[in-house]
């Protein structure tokens, strides 16, 4: 019977209006193939963390004094303190990351003058700038921790006295210098590292677009519940005994086909330009979106008592949701207590989603949780809605 | 037999149906009239368990609206508004409308078949229901709601704002249905149309029942 349903609302929602939909997402996913949506900096800054793993095989102190001093820094989201298999794993799976492998052994050959002990470091082929930047911020690091050696080598003798014996002064003198190196790195006085990614323009309108697109879709219910209720084709269902939810859930699959129909040459793309990036976080972020704003639609369409003021509070309220999903407005932009209400848009998580797959980022699924709960109450008020028209008209 | 008793309902406490009661035999059609708002519509839609009732009992053939879909299984329901998918053809409907009462395959093409002939729909099966005419679509209402021989036929203005050609199609359609032992319950603001099919009509005013005329046309 389902089968049947998609059917009928598939064929209802076949008209001119679906076809241009469908023309705007392929014309989109072409500008998108062609680069005509890469924007350039416009000045706004977008904070783009990247994470770092650190694998210190003896857990020794250089780990904790990078891992100390670096959380300081805004550019770096999460600082990883792992095995090398784990750090790998996450690197071969297409995570943006800098892993950063101190071998064993490593602070003990660093304290002898005559053996040279290295730092490895790991990236996968996405290397990003910041990643880049980090490996100079390393090498400069390096560079530095040598010539601070080289300084406390030369007045060795002279502090020596201070010192109860020879292996007291160099632990001392080592960890001084790492402290010192890794202290003016946090003040940014040997690297300037840029901790925020300049706004895509190109990226935040396709991201953006998708969104509209996805809540768009979520419109061709409304006519469909309103002349269903309206002519008592609904009615005519429940007297066949046609539970509620099944002519809800076929609107919404229906709906998913054009969706789909829409989205899938703009992932095609994208899949094209990142064969790293997993595309299923985000599509699964559009989904939740799509199914959310669905069931808000079909609970709104049957309480509005006219055609024109449900499309258009549906359409101010779409509009709304993307306001502050970030999708009109960069998010940063906002006023902090729309930033703060933003958490209840659906659309800023899919925003969200979208705009790091786009830019080569890795999506994780920890991202879904918060519009997968706000789905729950646009799913209660579908129900409540069905409640009011059996039992009140 | 279709057996109502003590029936009321009331929107936001604003009672519509004050203690309806009346009983319909088999092969019999019971004409509703009253004036707009006097709770005809809210009537036939109780009695098709769209809307639940406040107080009173409902039973066809022995079944109660309680039953659920044991009771809706006996019901053909036509309600007042064209309720077909405009982009499909009649047909199409009709077949759709089959197979959600369990009919499929060379059952749910006969019964649409059948259902076309009675209400004079068979000439324009393939035809766009968007592209029919008001009195068109309203023969192809009456067929989706016919179809499946349902015990109780309930019509909601089956002929509002039709042409007199295609009013006595439908009524000679409904006259059929009564000759085949369905009950008919047909709210309708015409007199001589419910003169005409009607076995027994009651009068809705004010939420209360009162008897009108009565005129067996056979």
């Amino acid at each position: 019977m389902l089968r049947r349903l998609v059917g009928l609302y598939l064929r209802e929602t076949c008209h001119v209006r679906t076809w241009a939909f469908l023309g705007a997402m392929l014309v989109l996913a072409g500008l998108f193939a062609a680069g005509g949506l890469s924007g350039g900096d416009t000045g706004i800054q977008v904070y783009n963390p990247i994470r770092l793993s650190v694998v210190d095989e003896d857990n020794s102190m250089i780990s904790n004094a990078i891992i100390d001093q670096l959380g300081d820094i805004q550019t770096l989201d999460y600082v990883y303190v792992e095995s090398f298999e784990r750090a790998r794993t996450r690197l071969e799976e297409g995570e943006t990351l800098l892993l950063l492998h101190i071998p064993a052994g490593f602070y003990a050959r660093a304290r002898d003058p005559g053996e040279t002990a290295g730092v490895e470091v790991w990236l996968n082929d996405r290397m990003p700038t910041e990643a880049m930047v980090f490996v100079r911020f390393l090498q400069n690091a390096a560079d530095s921790v040598s010539v601070s050696k080289a300084a406390l080598f030369a007045f060795e003798d002279e502090v020596a006295q201070l010192f109860p014996d020879a292996k007291t002064q160099r632990d001392e003198s080592d960890a001084a210098a790492i402290a010192i190196i890794l202290r003016l790195v946090a003040r940014k006085s040997i690297v300037r590292i840029r901790e925020a990614e300049p706004l895509d323009t190109g990226l935040f309108i396709l991201s953006a677009l998708t969104c509209l697109y996805t809540l768009q879709t979520t419109l061709l219910m409304l006519p469909l519940v309103r002349r269903e209720r309206g002519d008592g084709v609904y009615d005519r269902m429940r007297v066949r005994g046609m539970p509620w939810w099944k002519p809800a859930l076929a609107r919404i699959l229906a709906g998913l086909v054009w969706l789909a129909a829409g989205i899938a040459p703009l992932f095609g793309v994208l899949l094209r330009a990142f064969p790293v990036v997993s595309p299923w976080p985000p599509v699964a972020a559009v989904l939740v979106l799509y199914v959310t704003g669905s069931l808000w639609v079909q609970a709104w369409a049957p309480v509005s008592t006219r055609d024109d003021t449900a499309l258009l509070t549906a359409w101010a309220v779409l509009l709304g949701l993307l306001l502050l999903g970030g999708c009109i407005y960069p998010l940063r932009l906002l006023p902090s207590w729309l930033r703060f209400a933003s958490v209840l848009s659906p659309a800023r998580w899919a925003f969200s989603a979208l705009y790091d797959t786009y830019a080569g980022q890795q999506v994780s699924w920890a991202l879904l949780w918060p519009p997968l709960l706000l789905a729950v109450p646009a799913g209660l008020a579908t129900w409540l809605s069905w409640r009011r028209a059996r039992w009140d008209l | 037999m279709l057996r109502v008793e003590g029936l009321e309902k009331a929107y936001k406490r604003e009672p519509v149906l004050r203690g309806v009661s009346f009983c319909v035999e088999p092969g019999n059609v019971l004409g509703v009239c009253g004036n707009n708002g006097a709770g005809k519509t809210t009537l036939v839609s109780v009695l098709a368990s769209v809307l639940p009732a406040d107080a009173g009992r409902i039973s066809l053939m022995g079944v109660p609206v309680e039953a659920g879909v044991p009771y809706r299984r006996m019901i053909g329901y036509v309600p007042q508004g064209i309720a077909l998918a405009p982009r499909l053809t009649v047909r199409q409907n009709l077949l759709f409308w089959a197979s959600v009462q369990g009919l499929h395959g060379s059952e749910a093409r006969e019964a649409a078949a059948e259902a076309a002939r009675l209400s004079g729909s068979s000439a324009f099966l393939e035809k766009q229901v968007a592209r029919l005419s008001g009195g068109m679509a309203r023969r192809a209402n009456l067929a989706a709601g016919i179809l499946g021989r349902p015990q109780l036929l309930l019509l909601d203005e089956p002929t509002a704002g039709i042409d007199e050609q295609t009013r006595d199609v439908i009524l000679e359609a409904v006259r059929v249905q009564r000759n085949r032992g369905t009950i008919v319950v047909m709210v309708n603001h015409y007199a001589n149309e419910m003169a005409a099919v009607c076995d027994r009509i009651i009068t809705l005013r004010d939420g209360v029942v009162g008897e009108g005329m009565a005129s067996r046309v056979t």
